[in-house]
C-alpha cells in the first residue's frame, strides 16, 4: 500500500509560484512607486482630465461633459481614489515597511515618506477625509477595511513628515537612476520636500492661519526649489509599454473631444500670454471649448461641434512628453502669495515674475525645443501684464491655476483654496437642468460608490464627520 | 456549529494524530475486504495478495462440471456475464464466445446468470452438464444500470442517491455547438444556462444550486475515466470580450453513448473534493453499442439553419433627434427623441436629404441565417476478443454574425481488447482540431457588432454605414463613424474587420485495464490525460478588446498572440472485490484506491502596438511589443474506499471514505492542515420486495443519504505575498507587489455536507415512474475572496468564512400514456426549485460582488440572508403606498432615485421545469421539448439605453408622444401628480434625471417557457432497406430554440447572459440567441 506520508511530499514546493519573488530589493519597488505616480491613462483620462481638467475648464471634451454640467458620472470621479491606493499607496506602505525592517533611517526612508506625503496630499485634496493611517496595510497588519482618517489630522501628520523627511536626507542615496525624480540627488530632494511643505502650509491658510505661517516660514527657510532645474517631473519614453509614455499621449488619440477650454483660451489670449500656442493646438481652430453646455446645446446655440475649437498641443502631449509632479513655477508663486499676504509685495513681484517666466520657459526645456519662449518674450508678456500689488493674489491665483495646466487637480486644489480664477459656473449660461450641485462649481470628488458596502461601518462614520458623498461637501480647509 | 472554534480545533489537532486516524480507517477497510474474501475459503489470515490468490485456487475442489452458451433473445453471444452457483462464492463469466464452465458442487445447485442490463435468471442444474440460456433485456426497474464513481456500473435499484442517465441520441439528436445544451431542462435539478455570445459560446452547468461564492460552481466531468478540463476560454467582464468556449465543446455529440449526471454529494463523494458540485460521467460508444457482429459503418449528417428570433421591438414612430425637434447635431443618429416621422424629405447625417421615415428593422438587415452542419461516419467492429469503434466528425458553422466562424474536426478511437481471460484493456483517444474566426464582442460597445446595431434611430438605415467598400470603412481601412461617439464602432466594421481567431487542438486518452486476479478479487488500472493547446490571435485582455487597427478610437491599432497550453492527468488504482456473498443473503461490493490529479497550465503571448504595415495583422508588424508569460501548477492526492454492502438484494448500504491532499493549501511550514478526511453512507431500500404494496405499484425504492466533500483552493500560490516586475523605465526595471488579493498561509479545505432522500415509485405495470428528491446542502468554511477595501491596497482577501445552504425538491414524472405496437405516447415531466441562501459572506458580513451591471446602476453579489447571486442596484424612492415620489426639478415631475443597494431581483431563477413529449407512431417519431424558469431576473443593459435614446416602446405614450402622459407616481407632498408630459418634456423626463439608469427600471422578470427542442423523424422500413446494404436509415426534422409560450423581456431572450460565470443575470451587449431548424439523416449499414 502506498506509504500515506508521502501523500503530499513535494506539495509545498509544487505551490509556489517559479513566475514571481517573495522577496525584491527596493530600487525596483521605488522605480515602480515613482512611475506610477506619474499617472496612467485610466485615471488620468477619467479623474484628472474628465473630471478635474473641466472643473477647472482648462480642457474639455464634449462626449463626458459631466463635469461641466456638474453631473456625476461615478467612474470618472473615483477611478483616482481606487488606483492610487491599489498601486502607489500600498507600494509606498511596502517600501517603508521594507525600510523599516532593514533598518533603514537614512536618505531612502526620507525620500519614501516625503514621497508618501505627495501621494497623499492629492488624494485628501480632492477627496478630503480619507484613509490615511491604515491606508495599504492589508497584507501587513490584516486590515481590510481602513477607517477614514480626518483630513486635518492627515494633513498635520503629512507636514510633520515632510519635516522628519527632510531631516533624514544624507548626502547621497543608493538608489541611483532607480530614482525616476532625481536621480539620486539629494539636495533636489530636500527642495522638493520643502516645497512640498510650503503647498501643504498655503492650503491650510484659510483654516488655520498660525500653523500656516509657521510651516511656511520653516519651508521656505529650509530651502525650496530655485530654478526649473529642481522641478519634479517624470521622463517619459515612447514605449514599450503604456506605463512608459505619457498617459496624454496615449489619451489623446483615444479622446479625440478633449479641447482646450474657452475660459483658459480666452484668459490666454485677452493677455497676449505665448503660452497660448503651446498649450493650444496652433494649427487648430482659433477658440476654446465653450463650457458647461453639451453637444446638443453647443450645436443649437452656436451651430457648434468638439471640432470647432483647439486641441490640446499635440506638442506637449507626445508619447515622451514628461510629467511634472510639482515644479518651481507654482512654488514662486505661493512664495509671492505668502510673501503678498505679509504685505511684502516687492519680494511678491520677485516671485511672481520667475513663476511666470519658469512657467513660460519649461515647455522649452522640458518637453520639446521649438517651445522655447525666449528672455524677450517673456520681459515682454511681464512689462505688458505687470505685477499690480492691489491686484496681486487675483493675479498670482491666476498664474498659479495657468501653471497647473496638466496637473488639474492642483489648480482645482488652489482654486477652491483662493478663489482664483474666478470661474463662472456653466460659462455664464442657464445652469443645466440635470446639475446635482444646484448650479454650483463642485467642491469635491466622491468616494467609490463600492466603499458604502465593502467599507460600510467606516464610510458610514466619515459621512457622519465630514458629510454627504457629493460634489458640494467641502473638504476641511475649503472654507473660502 | 461555531466557526471559530471549529477551525481553532482543526488548527490544534496534531496532524501526526489525524494521520494515524486516516491510516487505521484504511487499514480497517482494506481489512475488511480481506476477511470478507477468505470466509468461504479458508480461516487462515491472508495477508498479501498473492497469498489471498494461491489460497482460493488450492481450495476449489473438483466436483461437477456444467457448460453452457449464453446468448441474448437475438442470438447474438453474451460475454462477461457472470454464472454463480447460488448461495456460494463459486463463480464464473462467460467468454467472448458467451461459453462458460464451471464446476458445481451438486446436482441440485442452482446457476445465476447475471448480466447488467438483463433480467437476472436462474436454472436448477437437476443433473445437467449442457445449460444453454438466453438472457432477456432487462426493461425492468430491478435490471436497470446505471454507471456511477469510477465508470462502476450499478443497478439502479442498489443506489441509494438520486442519479439521472441520458441516452447518447438524447444529446445528439438536435446538436448544438456545446453538447450539454442538449440537456436543458431535461435533469431535474440541474440549471444550464449559455452565455448570448454565439455558436461557440460556454455553458453554464450548476446541479442542485451554487454552493461557492470564488469556485466555478460546475460539476466535474468525467470522460471515459478521466477528467476532463473544462476551463473557461476567456469571457466577458464589465468591459466586454470575447467568449472562446468551454473544455466541453471539443466532445462531438455524436459519440457520447450516455451521460450520467450524479447530483448529490453522496454520488460524487468519491470523487472527492473537485466532485463537491456534482459529476457528469460522459462515456463514450465503444464497438459494442453495435448490434450485429463485425464491420458496421454508421453515417449521419446534421444541417441547421438559425436565423434571429424576432424578439426585437423597438419604437418605430419617431423618429432621431432630441426633445421633440430634429437633431441639432448630424451624426447624432442614437437619439430617437425626434418628431412622428411623417416620410418629409430631411437633411441626414451625411448632408443628404433622406424621408424622415421608418427604415425597417436594421437587425433584419444585419444580421444572416447561418448554416450550421455536421457529418460524422463511425465505424465499428465487434470480434471474439473485443471491440473497436472510429469515428471522425466535421463541423461547420456560423453565427448570425456571418464572418463569426466554427470549424471543427475530430477523431475518436475506443478499443476494448481481453487479453486473457483474466486481462480486459480498454482504451479511448479522441482529438479535436478546432478552428474559430472573428467571435463577437460582447457586453461592451468596442468592437462589438450587436451594441450600436440595436440603438439606430427607427429613420437610421444601417446599411447606409456599409460604406463604398461594403465592410464600414471610409477608405478601405478606417472606419466610417455611425455617430459622434466612436466607441460606437459601426456594425459593418465590426462584422467584417473582426481578425480575431482561435485555434484549438484537443487530445485526451484515456486506459483502463483489468486484472482479475481470482474470482472475487481485481485490480484496476486507469489513467489518461486531457492537453489542449490554443493559439488566440487578436484576443482580448482583461475583459476589454483589443484595440482593432483602422477602429476610430483607435487607428494604430494593439495586436495580441497568445498560445495557451493547458494540461490534466488521472491515474487510480483500485483493488476490489464483486459480489462476495458474506452469508447466503449479505453481499458485499467494494474497493479501495489511490489517485492523484495534477494540472497545469502555460501561456506565453505577445502584445504588439501600432500596426505599421496596414493589414498585415502578425504582432510583429507591431512599432512595439512587450511580452507576457503566466504559469500554474496543482495536484491532488488522494486515497479512498467504497464498500456496498447488500442484504437480501432488497436492501443496499453504500459507504465511501476519501482523504484528499491539496497541494493549493501547502506550503512550507504551514501550520493548518492541507488536507481532509471525509465519507458518505446512502442506503436504498427496495421496498415493494419488503412489504406488500396495492397492486397498481409495481416497483417501489426509498432511499436517503448523507454525504461531506471537502475541497481545496481553486488556484495555487494563494499562500504567500509575492513580487514581480512590470516592465522598466530608463533600463531600471519596476517592481511591485503581485495581485490585488491578500494571500493567506492558514487557509484549510472547505466543507460541502448534503442530506438527501428520495422515492422511485413505478405504477401501472411501470406505466407510471415517479421520482422524487429533497436535499439540503451546506458549505462551509468557503474559501472566499472577500472584497477589501480599496484603501487597504487590496481588493480581495482570501478567507475561509463563506457559508451558503441551499435546500430544494426535484421530481421527475414519466407516463406512457400510450404503449401500443404502432402507437406511442411517452410524457415527461421535471420540477425542481432550489432554495439557497447565503448565510456567511465575510467578518463584517458584506457584499460579495459576483458580477457588474455594465453601467454601475445594478451589479451581482452575495449579501447574507439572501439567496445566491442577487441584483442589487440602485431604486425608486417610494412612499408608504408604494408610489414612486416625484421632485419636480425645472418643471417637470422626474422620478426620485435612491442610490443605496437594494435587492432588485435575483440572478439565478430558483424553479425550473422541463416537458417532454415523445410520440411514435409506426415508422414516425416526434419529440417536443418545453423549458421554464420561473423566479429569476435580468438586468437589461439594452432595455436600458433602448430608453435613454427614445428607442423603447416604454418612451411612447398610449396616445403618442404629442398627448403625452402624467407620470405614475405621487409628488413629494404626496399629493398625485396631474402635469402632462408632451414632446420634449418626454426626452427629460426619461433623460434629465437618468429615470433610463435606475436599476430598478432595467431589472426585469424573466419567467420564461421556452421550446427548446423539437424533432419529427421517420424511420425507413426494413423492407424497404431489404435488397440493399442499408441496415438501417433514419431521416429527421429538428428545430431548437422555436420561441416562447411565457417570456416577459422585451427585445431580447430572457436568459440573454454575456457570460457563464458566477454573477448570473447581466445582459449587455448581447449576441441575439437564434432559432434553429434543420435536418438530420442517419443512416448504417
Amino acid at each position: 500500500m502506498v506509504s500515506v506520508t508521502s501523500c503530499d511530499n513535494d506539495f509545498a514546493d509544487l505551490n509556489v509560484d517559479p513566475t514571481a519573488s517573495t522577496d525584491l530589493d527596493i530600487k525596483p519597488k521605488f522605480a515602480y512607486l515613482f512611475l506610477k505616480s506619474a499617472t496612467e491613462e485610466y485615471e488620468l483620462s477619467y479623474t484628472q482630465i474628465l473630471c478635474a481638467g473641466q472643473l477647472v475648464q482648462q480642457v474639455m471634451d464634449q462626449t463626458f461633459p459631466q463635469s461641466s454640467i456638474y453631473t456625476v458620472r461615478e467612474d470618472l470621479q473615483f477611478a483616482w481614489w481606487e488606483t492610487q491606493y491599489a498601486t502607489t499607496i500600498k507600494s509606498v506602505v511596502d517600501i517603508i515597511n521594507q525600510l523599516e525592517s532593514e533598518g533603514n533611517v537614512g536618505t531612502e526612508m526620507g525620500i519614501a515618506r516625503i514621497w508618501k506625503a505627495y501621494i497623499f496630499h492629492v488624494l485628501a485634496d480632492q477627496y478630503g477625509d480619507t484613509p490615511y493611517f491604515q491606508a495599504g496595510m492589508g497584507f501587513l497588519t490584516g486590515v481590510t477595511r481602513p477607517v477614514y482618517d480626518d483630513d486635518q489630522e492627515i494633513y498635520m501628520h503629512m507636514l510633520s513628515e515632510l519635516e522628519a523627511g527632510v531631516a533624514q536626507l544624507g548626502s547621497a542615496s543608493t538608489l541611483g537612476s532607480s530614482d525616476l525624480v532625481f536621480n539620486g540627488d539629494t539636495s533636489k530632494w530636500s527642495k522638493f520636500g520643502n516645497s512640498l511643505m510650503l503647498r501643504l502650509a498655503m492650503r491650510i491658510k484659510n483654516v488655520d492661519p498660525l500653523a500656516s505661517t509657521a510651516w511656511a516660514q520653516k519651508a521656505i527657510s529650509g530651502g525650496t526649489m530655485q530654478s526649473n532645474d529642481d522641478t519634479a517631473y517624470m521622463v517619459h519614453t515612447d514605449g514599450p509599454l503604456d506605463l512608459n509614455r505619457n498617459a496624454w499621449g496615449t489619451y489623446a488619440p483615444r479622446y479625440a473631444n478633449a479641447r482646450i477650454g474657452a475660459t483658459l483660451y480666452d484668459w490666454l489670449a485677452a493677455n497676449g500670454d505665448p503660452r497660448l500656442n503651446i498649450l493650444a493646438d496652433p494649427s487648430g481652430p482659433a477658440a476654446g471649448n465653450r463650457y458647461g453646455l453639451e453637444n446638443d446645446q453647443l450645436m443649437a446655440l452656436y451651430g457648434e461641434t468638439s471640432d470647432s475649437y483647439a486641441k490640446v498641443n499635440p506638442m506637449i502631449t507626445k508619447n515622451d512628453s514628461p510629467w511634472v509632479f510639482l515644479s518651481y513655477a507654482q512654488t514662486a508663486l505661493l512664495e509671492a502669495e505668502f510673501a503678498a499676504s505679509a504685505g511684502d509685495h516687492s519680494t511678491a513681484e520677485v516671485k511672481y515674475n520667475a513663476g511666470v517666466t519658469a512657467h513660460m520657459q519649461i515647455w522649452g526645456t522640458h518637453y520639446d525645443a521649438s517651445l522655447t519662449v525666449d528672455n524677450t518674450a517673456v520681459s515682454a508678456f511681464l512689462s505688458a501684464n505687470p505685477y499690480v500689488a492691489a491686484e496681486g493674489e487675483r493675479m498670482i491665483g491666476e498664474q498659479y491655476w495657468a501653471a497647473s495646466f496638466f496637473d488639474f487637480f492642483e489648480g482645482f486644489s488652489n482654486f477652491r483654496r483662493s478663489g482664483y480664477p474666478e470661474l463662472v459656473p456653466f460659462g455664464g449660461h442657464a445652469p443645466h437642468p440635470s446639475t446635482t450641485t444646484n448650479g454650483e462649481i463642485p467642491r469635491r470628488l466622491l468616494y467609490p460608490a463600492g466603499e458604502a458596502s465593502v467599507n460600510a461601518v467606516n464610510y458610514q462614520a466619515v459621512l457622519q464627520a465630514q458629510g454627504p458623498n457629493t460634489q458640494v461637501t467641502r473638504v476641511w480647509w475649503d472654507v473660502n | 456549529m461555531n466557526k471559530n472554534s471549529d477551525i481553532l480545533e482543526r488548527a490544534t489537532f496534531s496532524p501526526k494524530i489525524n494521520l494515524q486516524i486516516k491510516l487505521l480507517t484504511f487499514v480497517l477497510l482494506f481489512s475488511l475486504f480481506q476477511v470478507n474474501a477468505t470466509s468461504t475459503n479458508s480461516p487462515e489470515k491472508i495477508t498479501t495478495l498473492m497469498e489471498l490468490n494461491d489460497v482460493i485456487s488450492k481450495n476449489e475442489i473438483i466436483q461437477k462440471q456444467v457448460t453452457g452458451v449464453v446468448t441474448d433473445k437475438a442470438g447474438l453471444l453474451l460475454p462477461n456475464v457472470t454464472v454463480i452457483e447460488k448461495g456460494t462464492n463459486n463463480a464464473t463469466v462467460t467468454d467472448f464466445d458467451g461459453n462458460y464452465t464451471l464446476e458445481v458442487s451438486d446436482d441440485n445447485a442452482v446457476l445465476k446468470f447475471a448480466y447488467l442490463g438483463y433480467k437476472e435468471m436462474e436454472v436448477s442444474v437437476n443433473g445437467q452438464t449442457v445449460i444453454n440460456v438466453s438472457l432477456e433485456e432487462g426493461n425492468e426497474a430491478l435490471d436497470e444500470v446505471v454507471i456511477t464513481a469510477f465508470g462502476f456500473e450499478k443497478k439502479t435499484k442498489s443506489v441509494g442517491y438520486s442519479i439521472t442517465q441520458l441516452k447518447g441520441d438524447e444529446v445528439s439528436r438536435v446538436k448544438s455547438g456545446n453538447p450539454l445544451q442538449a440537456l436543458r431542462g431535461k435533469v431535474a435539478g440541474v440549471n444550464i444556462s449559455n452565455g448570448a455570445t454565439g455558436i461557440k459560446g460556454s455553458a453554464r452547468v450548476v446541479i442542485r444550486g451554487n454552493s461557492s461564492f470564488n469556485g466555478a460552481n460546475q460539476p466535474l466531468y468525467i470522460i471515459d475515466g478521466i477528467s476532463l478540463q473544462n476551463q473557461q476560454l476567456g469571457s466577458a467582464g464589465e468591459w466586454g470580450g470575447v467568449d472562446n468556449g468551454d473544455g466541453l465543446s471539443a466532445i462531438n455529440p455524436d459519440d457520447i453513448k450516455s451521460i450520467s449526471v450524479l447530483k448529490g454529494g453522496a454520488a460524487a463523494a468519491l470523487y472527492g473534493s473537485r466532485a463537491s458540485n456534482g459529476v457528469i460521467i460522459i462515456k463514450t460508444k465503444d464497438g459494442k453499442g453495435g448490434q450485429k457482429k463485425g464491420l458496421g459503418v454508421e453515417v449521419t449528417n446534421q444541417t441547421v439553419f438559425t436565423s434571429i428570433n424576432d424578439l426585437f421591438d423597438p419604437q418605430t414612430t419617431y423618429g432621431n433627434g432630441v426633445n421633440g425637434g430634429l437633431p441639432t447635431d448630424p451624426m447624432d443618429t442614437f437619439n430617437s427623441w425626434g418628431p412622428r416621422m411623417d416620410g418629409s424629405s430631411r437633411a441626414t447625417y451625411d448632408g443628404t436629404n433622406q424621408p424622415y421615415e421608418y427604415a425597417g428593422n436594421n437587425l433584419d438587415k444585419f444580421y444572416s441565417t447561418s448554416v450550421n452542419s455536421t457529418n460524422s461516419v463511425a465505424v465499428t467492429s465487434n470480434t471474439a476478443k473485443g471491440s473497436t469503434r472510429f469515428s471522425a466528425s466535421h463541423t461547420k458553422g456560423a453565427d448570425v454574425v456571418a464572418t463569426s466562424k466554427l470549424k471543427r474536426v475530430s477523431f475518436a478511437l475506443n478499443t476494448s481488447q481481453k487479453l486473457s481471460d483474466k486481462l480486459t484493456f480498454n482504451t479511448s483517444v479522441k482529438f479535436t482540431d478546432t478552428d474559430e474566426e472573428a467571435s463577437p464582442v460582447v457586453a461592451t460597445a468596442p468592437m462589438s457588432p450587436n451594441g450600436s446595431i440595436r440603438y439606430f434611430a427607427p429613420n437610421i438605415d444601417v446599411n447606409d454605414f456599409r460604406g463604398q467598400y461594403g465592410n464600414g470603412t471610409s477608405d478601405g481601412i478606417n472606419e466610417q463613424s455611425i455617430n459622434a461617439n466612436f466607441y460606437n464602432t459601426n456594425p459593418w466594421f465590426a462584422l467584417e474587420n473582426n481578425i480575431t481567431s482561435a485555434k484549438k487542438q484537443r487530445l485526451l486518452a484515456a486506459i483502463n485495464a483489468r486484472y482479475d486476479v481470482s474470482k472475487s478479487l481485481y485490480v484496476r488500472v486507469q489513467g489518461g490525460f486531457d492537453k489542449a493547446t490554443n493559439h488566440f490571435n487578436n484576443q482580448t485582455i482583461n475583459g476589454a478588446p483589443l484595440f482593432q487597427p483602422g477602429v476610430a478610437y483607435n487607428p494604430a491599432g494593439q495586436l495580441f498572440q497568445q498560445t495557451q497550453t493547458i494540461n490534466q492527468y488521472d491515474a487510480d488504482v483500485f483493488i476490489g472485490t464483486d459480489n462476495l456473498n458474506i452469508t447466503k443473503d449479505i453481499s458485499v461490493n467494494g474497493f479501495i484506491g489511490a489517485g492523484t490529479f495534477s494540472f497545469n497550465n502555460e501561456d506565453v503571448g505577445v502584445f504588439g502596438n501600432g500596426v505599421v504595415i496596414p493589414e498585415l495583422y502578425t504582432v510583429l508588424n507591431t512599432q512595439s511589443q512587450t511580452g507576457l508569460y503566466g504559469y500554474g501548477a496543482k495536484k491532488i492526492n488522494s486515497v479512498y474506499g467504497s464498500a456496498e454492502f447488500s442484504f437480501f438484494d432488497k436492501i443496499y448500504l453504500t459507504t465511501t471514505l476519501r482523504n484528499d491532499w491539496f497541494s493549493t493549501l501547502s506550503a512550507e511550514g504551514k501550520t493548518t492542515p492541507n488536507d481532509d478526511l471525509y465519507g458518505s453512507a446512502s442506503l436504498s431500500v427496495i421496498l415493494s420486495d419488503l412489504v406488500e404494496l396495492p397492486e397498481v405499484i409495481s416497483f417501489a425504492k426509498l432511499r436517503g443519504g448523507y454525504s461531506q466533500v471537502a475541497g481545496g483552493a481553486s488556484q495555487p500560490y494563494g499562500l504567500s505575498l509575492t513580487y514581480g516586475l512590470v516592465g522598466s523605465h530608463l533600463g531600471n526595471p519596476l517592481g511591485s507587489i503581485s495581485g490585488g488579493t491578500i494571500p493567506n498561509s492558514f487557509i484549510t479545505p472547505f466543507e460541502k455536507n448534503e442530506m438527501e432522500f428520495g422515492f422511485d415509485v413505478r405504477m401501472f405495470d411501470n406505466r407510471l415512474s415517479v421520482d422524487f428528491a429533497y436535499y439540503s446542502n451546506q458549505t462551509l468554511r468557503d474559501i472566499v475572496n472577500a472584497s477589501a477595501s480599496n484603501a487597504s491596497g487590496f481588493n480581495s482577501t482570501t478567507i475561509n468564512l463563506g457559508e451558503i445552504t441551499n435546500k430544494g425538491v426535484e421530481l421527475l414524472l414519466n407516463w406512457k400514456a400510450i404503449d401500443e405496437n404502432d402507437l406511442g405516447l411517452d410524457l415527461t415531466l421535471n420540477y425542481a426549485n432550489n432554495q439557497s441562501e447565503v448565510v456567511t459572506t465575510d467578518e463584517s458580513n458584506g457584499i460579495l460582488a459576483a458580477g457588474v451591471g455594465a453601467l454601475f446602476q445594478s451589479n451581482i453579489g452575495h449579501m447574507p440572508g439572501e439567496p445566491f447571486g442577487v441584483i442589487y442596484g440602485s431604486s425608486y424612492v417610494r412612499d408608504e403606498q408604494g408610489q414612486i415620489i416625484h421632485d419636480v426639478v425645472n418643471g417637470i415631475p422626474l422620478p426620485r432615485k435612491e442610490a443605496v443597494n437594494k435587492v432588485l431581483g435575483l440572478g439565478v431563477a430558483p424553479t425550473q421545469i422541463g416537458l417532454g413529449t415523445n410520440l411514435r407512431y409506426k415508422d414516425f417519431t416526434f419529440n417536443l421539448f418545453l423549458e421554464g424558469k420561473f423566479g429569476g431576473s435580468i438586468v437589461s443593459n439594452t432595455n436600458q439605453s433602448m430608453k435613454q435614446y427614445g428607442l423603447h416602446r416604454a418612451t411612447v405614450p398610449a396616445g403618442g408622444r404629442e398627448n403625452g402622459f402624467i407620470p405614475d407616481g405621487v409628488l413629494a407632498d404626496g399629493s398625485p401628480i396631474t402635469q402632462t408630459l408632451t414632446g420634449g418634456d418626454i426626452n427629460r423626463y426619461w433623460t434629465d434625471n437618468q429615470k433610463y439608469a435606475v436599476g430598478e427600471e432595467n431589472v426585469y422578470k424573466n419567467d420564461f417557457i421556452r421550446i427548446s427542442q423539437l424533432s419529427l423523424g421517420y424511420k425507413i422500413p426494413d423492407n424497404l432497406l431489404k435488397n440493399i446494404f442499408i441496415e438501417s436509415a433514419n431521416i429527421s426534422i429538428v428545430g431548437n430554440n422555436l420561441g416562447f409560450l411565457l417570456n416577459n423581456v422585451p427585445n431580447h431572450d430572457p436568459e440573454a447572459y454575456y457570460n457563464t460565470r458566477n454573477g448570473q443575470g447581466v445582459e449587455a451587449i448581447s449576441m441575439p440567441i437564434g432559432e434553429s431548424f434543420g435536418f438530420s439523416v442517419n443512416l448504417k449499414f
